[in-house]
């Protein structure tokens, strides 16, 4: 018993070791992503006033000169910096250039969008990538398994703008089952079920857009572990056993295969919330993606570092519990570590 | 509760993506069948023609049709939905011009004229209007029944005050520049007193341009100097109007804006029961969403999303509707640079540059030429000016001429760069990108040179960072708005839109001056005609072609505005076939 509380007393302090150690990183992290940004977007010419007055026709000197300094334009660059870096570490993001409003609640605002469509794409990608992998991997010569492989190809080389637009066409164009933009109709009413229904019509193309291009990478890859595992000894141990092939293929040697795909997916976070921008945009979805795609357009830097700062803190995190769930799941990383 | 919506929605989506796709669109189309349709007892104007797109593949010419099965009885109700790909921060088009204020703040506010296609002015506020003799005095005699939102009469103290706010906060400042004082003896007349004869100024008090604000509303946050911080911009419990919409919803974050329809309006209710204005950014999507009905109107001016439009059934295209704004696509030449300040070299690169290909293959022939900052459309346009076609001889020898003689690899030993406006390929970086290779064949060795956001492009602009910059410039409808601007010695500022070649010519400062106060039409044509010349002969840009802005509409679109200002005209007498 005491062995056994001391084992846990030490698993308890590898693991708070490595999240202080990843926090420690973190910090360096984001602090390096302030600076590096905010470099960037300073070096290059213009400012953010001149695009404002863009859009509006121009404007005089004077006015250009009032919203500088409303927005502390005209401040030294390490002065600007230095601010911006005290300021975010308090979560204080500055309002936006272009809406007026505060950094942070325009992201919040954005982000529940975000979440729903990357959380649906990526179940999407995950079941069926799984499902696909293993059905192709239990057959791998038949002619199924071949279109698998030819599909899953497709899927992945294909841009995910031109799988949006080819949806969009197909579904929506030329079928008119789905809509074709935004989150919610302009005309649909406040009631509950009517408003949820629509939210999953609007989500159902960009879900499947972003879900198919990993789904066709997690396909590949629980193809190749599962026919890996389907060679191993503990399948043959279980077959031996007289143990139904259903069984044998989704409870045992399922639960082997799928540890790369969860692994990878993990890792993937910030791939799959670029790759949101892309489909936010094709979509009119009202997201994170979105809202940094015009943010970039119309040089509204706070709102880009809000974005960058809080997306690698998603990514920091991401990958802070997937290191640490690979580690729970597997024994041999726990007892290495 | 809006989270508890997305956490269910994201459940059911797991379960439901198989089974999900067979509902109808139908419900997802923004007609709004549900209302009931009465006959309105005031009939609309008369319908245009609308331009409807032949499915082919390479003529890609318009031919106008009557849209199928339209009803000539109008019918209320329905929602209509109008697409924009920009973005507004407010809706006081008194502090700043352009399509993203404008569009909802001429639904918002009602101003003294409107125009037609033709440019003439129609009653709109102002139900008569006269100039004195010598033009120095313009008089506007409102209508009597007009209300604010709140249910206030609109009066002539209304209209003085917002010309007061333009002229003070609006960056066309040429709008209502020559305004000395507005007077007004009763609540139905306004008496603009005037410095200089300006019959620009009948443009000016367009919808877009001059909103009819109440001073009992906005006054008090005009009069302490904070009217772009005021609330009443923007925010619907707090915005009151004047125009056949009120304000309902304004989400910016999901570019949403709807509007209902203002009952009490003076010129009658409008058709639709509600207007949405709604943000979208892909042209793709906007092209399926029309289609499908979720958007009713829209501009486009994509050569390939217009080519699309142009195969689709129901859908109509037309360049009418764009012609207020009066953009204009140009190169502009730096003529500070050594090599650009001498007036050969500007001439042989434009005759080096095919503007037939430029109009017929890189545009499919959705643009129109342009010689001069003067659209097209435009009454003053004058096209027997000199366009330099494409000649690559002639501008071998200007260059010989000029001191740049071909090497024994053709090259002429001149360098330049070229920018553009980034974002709009189309009719920026393809034009730029085609030039780079004219030039190559002249001789000149041309670097283009991106940028990646509009902030890069005007840090060039601004402070003439540049060599070539191709360049859209906006009329707006009178030369004395967008066009004096681009060539004022006083106006060479380091800001856009300014005279950012810095092009110096007192004597055609001096035509503009007199162009501007021509109250003759006649003798205003010829002045303009005057300093048309004059431009193409000096040739600070080289003006090439119209944007190919185009109107977009599904035809269930009845009477579709097609006015000179499009849907930056009041929409009230639109509406949507059954």
């Amino acid at each position: 018993m005491s062995a056994s509380s001391s084992e846990r007393g030490k698993v308890i302090a590898r693991v708070g070791r490595v999240i202080a150690t990843r926090l420690g990183h973190a910090i360096f992290i984001i602090l390096a992503v302030i600076i590096l940004t905010f470099s960037l977007i300073h070096l290059a010419p213009g400012d953010a006033a001149e695009v404002l007055t863009f859009s509006q026709g121009g404007a005089s000197e004077e006015q250009l000169a009032e919203i500088r300094e409303e927005f502390n334009l005209d401040d030294p660059f390490l002065s600007q910096l230095g601010n911006y870096i005290i300021d975010a570490f308090r979560f204080d993001f500055g309002n936006s250039f272009f809406f007026q409003q505060p950094v942070s609640d325009l992201v919040l605002d954005r982000l529940w969008p975000t979440i729903l469509l990357v959380s649906t794409a990526l179940g999407m990608a995950i079941v069926g990538g799984v499902i696909l992998g293993v059905y192709s991997a239990r057959r791998p010569e038949k002619t199924s398994s071949h279109v698998m492989t030819v599909l899953a190809l497709f899927g992945f080389s294909a841009p995910i703008f031109w799988t949006g637009i080819m949806l969009l066409l197909l579904f929506s164009s030329w079928l008119g089952w789905l809509p074709s933009n935004g989150m919610n109709s302009v005309t649909v009413g406040d009631g509950f079920f009517e408003k949820s229904w629509d939210t999953i019509k609007h989500l159902i193309l960009p879900a499947t857009t972003l879900g198919f291009f990993y789904m066709a990478q997690y396909s590949r890859i629980s193809r190749a572990t599962m026919l890996e595992v389907l060679g191993s000894d503990y399948v043959r141990t279980a077959r031996a056993k007289g143990l139904k092939e259903r069984v044998v293929i989704w409870k045992h040697a399922l639960r082997n295969a799928v540890i790369p795909v969860v692994t990878i997916a993990g890792f993937q976070i910030a791939a799959i919330l670029s790759g949101g921008i892309l489909v936010e945009t094709v979509f009119n979805w009202p997201g994170m993606g979105r809202l940094a795609f015009e943010a970039l357009l119309r040089r509204d830097t706070p709102i880009l570092m809000g974005m960058l700062i809080i997306s690698a803190i998603i990514v920091i995190v991401a990958n802070l519990l997937t290191d640490l769930a690979y580690r729970l799941i597997d024994p041999r990383i726990r007892y290495k570590t | 509760m809006k989270r508890l919506h997305l956490l269910l929605a994201t459940l059911l989506a797991f379960s439901m993506v198989a089974v999900a796709c067979g509902g109808s669109s139908s419900s997802d189309t923004a007609e709004g069948d549900d209302s009931p349709a009465t006959t309105q007892a005031e009939a609309p104007e008369e319908i245009p023609a609308a331009t409807v797109a032949e499915d082919t593949a390479e003529e890609t010419t318009t031919t106008t049709a009557a849209p199928e099965e339209a009803s000539d009885e109008p019918v209320s109700g329905g929602t209509l939905v109008v697409s924009t790909q920009t973005q507004a921060q407010h809706f006081n088009s008194n502090m700043a011009s352009g399509t993203a204020p404008g569009l909802p703040s001429a639904q918002l506010f009602a101003s003294p004229l409107k125009f037609d296609g033709d440019y003439n002015p129609q009653p709109y506020l102002a139900e008569s209007w006269e100039f004195s003799n010598n033009g120095l005095t313009l008089t506007l005699n409102l209508v009597d029944d007009a209300v604010f939102h709140d249910g206030v009469p609109v009066k002539a103290s209304d209209v003085a005050f917002s010309i007061e706010m333009n002229k003070a906060s609006h960056p066309f400042s040429t709008m209502f520049g020559p305004v000395e004082s507005v007077d007004t003896p009763d609540d139905t007349t306004v008496v603009i007193n005037l410095s200089q004869a300006h019959p620009g100024i009948l443009i000016a008090m367009s919808p877009v341009l001059l909103p009819v604000m109440p001073e009992h509303v906005y006054g008090e946050a005009f009069a302490a100097g904070e009217i772009r911080e005021f609330a009443g911009n923007s925010d619907p419990s707090v915005l009151v109007g004047s125009g056949p919409f009120t304000l309902n919803e304004f989400d910016p974050t999901n570019g949403i804006i709807r509007l209902d329809r203002f009952d009490d309006f003076f010129e009658g209710p409008a058709y639709v029961d509600e207007l949405v204005i709604q943000t979208i950014q892909d042209p793709n999507t906007v092209l399926i969403a029309l289609e499908n009905g979720e958007v009713h109107i829209t501009n486009m001016q994509g050569v390939a999303d217009l080519d699309r439009a142009n195969t689709l059934d129901g859908i109509a295209v037309t360049p009418e509707g764009t012609e207020g704004i009066g953009a204009v696509v140009s190169m502009e030449y730096n003529l500070e640079d050594e090599v650009l300040s001498n007036n050969d070299v500007r001439k042989a690169i434009a005759y080096a540059i095919d503007k037939d290909f430029i109009l017929n293959d890189l545009q499919g022939g959705l643009a129109f030429r342009a010689k001069s900052p003067i659209h097209p459309g435009s009454p003053f346009y004058d096209d027997s000016i000199e366009g330099y076609e494409f000649d690559p001889v002639k501008a071998a020898e200007l260059l010989d001429a000029a001191g740049y003689p071909a090497g024994d690899d053709g090259s002429r030993g001149i360098s330049l760069t070229m920018d553009f406006i980034p974002g709009v390929p189309d009719y920026q970086q393809n034009l730029a990108e085609y030039i780079r290779s004219a030039l190559d064949d002249v001789g000149i060795e041309l670097e283009v040179r991106s940028s990646p956001d509009i902030g890069t492009w005007i840090g060039y602009l601004a402070p003439r960072d540049y060599d070539l910059t191709m360049n859209i410039l906006f009329m707006w409808a009178d030369p004395t708005i967008g066009v004096h601007r681009s060539f004022l010695e006083a106006n060479i500022q380091p800001i856009p839109f300014a005279n950012n070649s810095a092009y110096i010519n007192p004597d055609l400062e001096a035509t503009l001056a007199k162009a501007g106060v021509a109250t003759d039409l006649d003798e205003r044509k010829a002045l303009y005609a005057e300093a048309q010349a004059t431009l193409a002969d000096e040739l600070p840009f080289h003006w090439i072609e119209t944007l190919p802005t185009h109107s977009v509409y599904n035809e269930v679109v009845q009477n579709p505005p097609l006015t000179i200002w499009g849907t930056m005209s009041p929409l009230n007498e639109v509406w949507i076939a059954g």
